[in-house]
């Protein structure tokens, strides 16, 4: 992992919180030791964003040549209106931070992905590649073992999700239980991969406990 | 965005709330019920799921070290268009752009002559060169050294880019920083941003007409309709009229260029622009 992706997950002792920093920097735009420290600490963080961002909306240039000159947007974003999206920043954890340079990322890569598509529109020229892939879409295909890929949509098509939620023992987390089968079962995600979020308050195990019920219930 | 039946489409923000765990109880509960039946808001929480993972694969590692070290050695270094003296240019280029950044460095270090916003670091770039033959918003007087044309590589300051971030350049002055780099694909979208924001003045309708008209796919018309929009503004804008005629004479429409050019006159008369524009005048009439 390079430096200073890892860097911004092992804060060093007596370092800035990522939260606070964020917020600091927003309120001194030019103080150049700040930025030195942000830059230091997410720089990484930016460039792997948005070449995930770019690499999942399936662009296959050379990535490497466009990062550097996104994560210059990136930075205008940040600082531009006198630095107001950093300073109305409200988060305090690490993942927030992270989640917020996520978010900005991802907006920088959809307007250049949009405004390549507006130039090429005007050239009159539609790649087949774009043709092919439709709309941009975050879908991963479907490797699960337990139903054939071809037929899962079809199986998901008849199945009434509002009754696995209502007929799911788990009351307090029905929800949350359906939406970890359609990510398992629709969106491709492993459950170690699912497991990883805290909002889902789930280890590796458990999720596969669930999954293994519903699907269970579901093939009764 | 609306679920016809689930309400209100979730948030970016919502999305990684849910992730990190950090929603209110109703709240999480409400974005659960939806994102079950909203196909669109679960492939955006499975996107940023991907974004978010700590898993960082060797592929995209080496591919950060790469990007991290390119961005260090040369603080992102501008494409440079090619061309048919491109070498020679090029050449001409690199000592000139190694000169000025060396007086930009040295005004930027130097505590007293600190540009203090982003739109003295592009009035000082402004002052090293006279980028075009058109006139930018507050440009002074300079002969013209390079002509326009595909061949003419412009100057890239990748360095000063990082100095602008910092103080806070807004759309006007980023579009004019790419502008003097003749970097049109960011110049134009830039500048159009700063032309829709309320109280665009006559120079943003100026500079955005500049770029139409400098640009490789040279755009007259639309380069005129903005000049003409900043001399609805304030007319006795002369960067304007000296633009507006030149663009008559880049399209032959020799006639208007005249009554521009004097048009010209009446509001400057003795400026080094109004010598120019002069010259421009008689140009015409032999």
């Amino acid at each position: 992992m390079p430096d200073n992706v890892g860097r911004f997950r092992w804060q060093k002792n007596g370092e800035t919180s990522a939260a606070d920093l964020l917020r600091e920097c927003g309120e001194k735009l030019t103080d150049r030791i700040l930025w030195t420290k942000f830059q230091e600490r997410f720089q990484g963080l930016i460039f792997l964003y948005l070449m995930r961002a770019l690499r999942i909306r399936r662009i296959q240039d050379d990535v490497s040549g466009i990062v550097p000159d996104l994560a210059q947007d990136v930075y205008m974003r940040l600082v531009q209106n006198d630095g107001r999206i950093l300073r109305s920043f409200r988060g305090t954890t690490e993942f927030s931070v992270m989640a917020f340079l996520a978010r900005i990322s991802s907006s920088v890569v959809q307007d250049y992905l949009r405004q390549q598509s507006s130039e090429k529109r005007r050239a009159q020229v539609i790649p087949i590649e774009t043709a092919k892939n439709g709309e941009i879409t975050a879908f991963r295909p479907v490797e699960s073992p337990e139903f054939d890929p071809n037929s899962i949509s079809s199986i998901l098509a008849w199945i009434d999700i509002e009754r696995i939620v209502e007929g799911d023992p788990d009351r307090k987390n029905a929800r949350r239980n359906a939406l970890i089968f359609k990510l398992h079962y629709i969106d491709g995600f492993e459950a170690g991969e699912i497991a990883k979020f805290p909002g889902f308050d789930l280890s590796k195990s458990g999720v596969e406990t669930i999954l293994a019920r519903l699907r269970k219930r579901i093939q009764k | 965005m609306r679920d016809k039946d689930h309400g209100q489409c979730l948030a970016e923000e919502t999305l990684t709330d849910y992730l990190e765990g950090s929603l209110d109880p109703v709240i999480k509960a409400a974005s659960e019920g939806h994102l079950i039946t909203c196909d669109d808001c679960r492939r955006r929480l499975g996107f940023f799921m991907q974004m978010l993972s700590d898993d960082v694969n060797a592929e995209e590692a080496t591919a950060v070290k790469v990007i991290t070290q390119q961005w260090h050695n040369a603080r992102h270094k501008m494409p440079r268009r090619p061309g048919i003296r491109q070498g020679r240019l090029l050449g001409f280029a690199a000592i000139a752009a190694v000169l000025i950044m060396a007086a930009i460095t040295f005004r930027l270090m130097e505590p007293q002559g600190q540009p203090k916003s982003a739109s003295e670091v592009v009035q000082l770039l402004l002052a090293q060169h006279r980028p075009f033959e058109s006139r930018l918003a507050g440009e002074l007087h300079m002969p013209l050294v390079r002509t326009r044309g595909e061949d003419d590589p412009g100057v890239a300051y990748g360095l000063v880019a990082g100095e602008m971030t910092r103080l806070s350049a807004d759309s006007h002055q980023m579009g004019r920083f790419y502008l003097l780099q003749k970097d049109f694909s960011r110049a134009i979208p830039y500048l159009e941003i700063a032309e829709r924001e309320v109280g665009a003045g006559a120079a943003v309708h100026n500079d955005l007409g500049v770029a139409y008209l400098e640009s490789s796919g040279s755009r007259p018309e639309k380069a005129r309709e903005e000049f003409q929009h900043a001399l609805d503004l304030d007319a006795s804008f002369a960067p304007a009229v000296f633009n507006l005629a030149l663009s008559y004479e880049r399209t032959n429409s020799l006639k208007e260029a005249a009554v521009q050019w004097q048009r010209y006159l009446q509001l400057d008369s003795n400026s080094d622009w109004a010598r120019e524009a002069r010259a421009r005048l008689q140009g015409l009439s032999r």
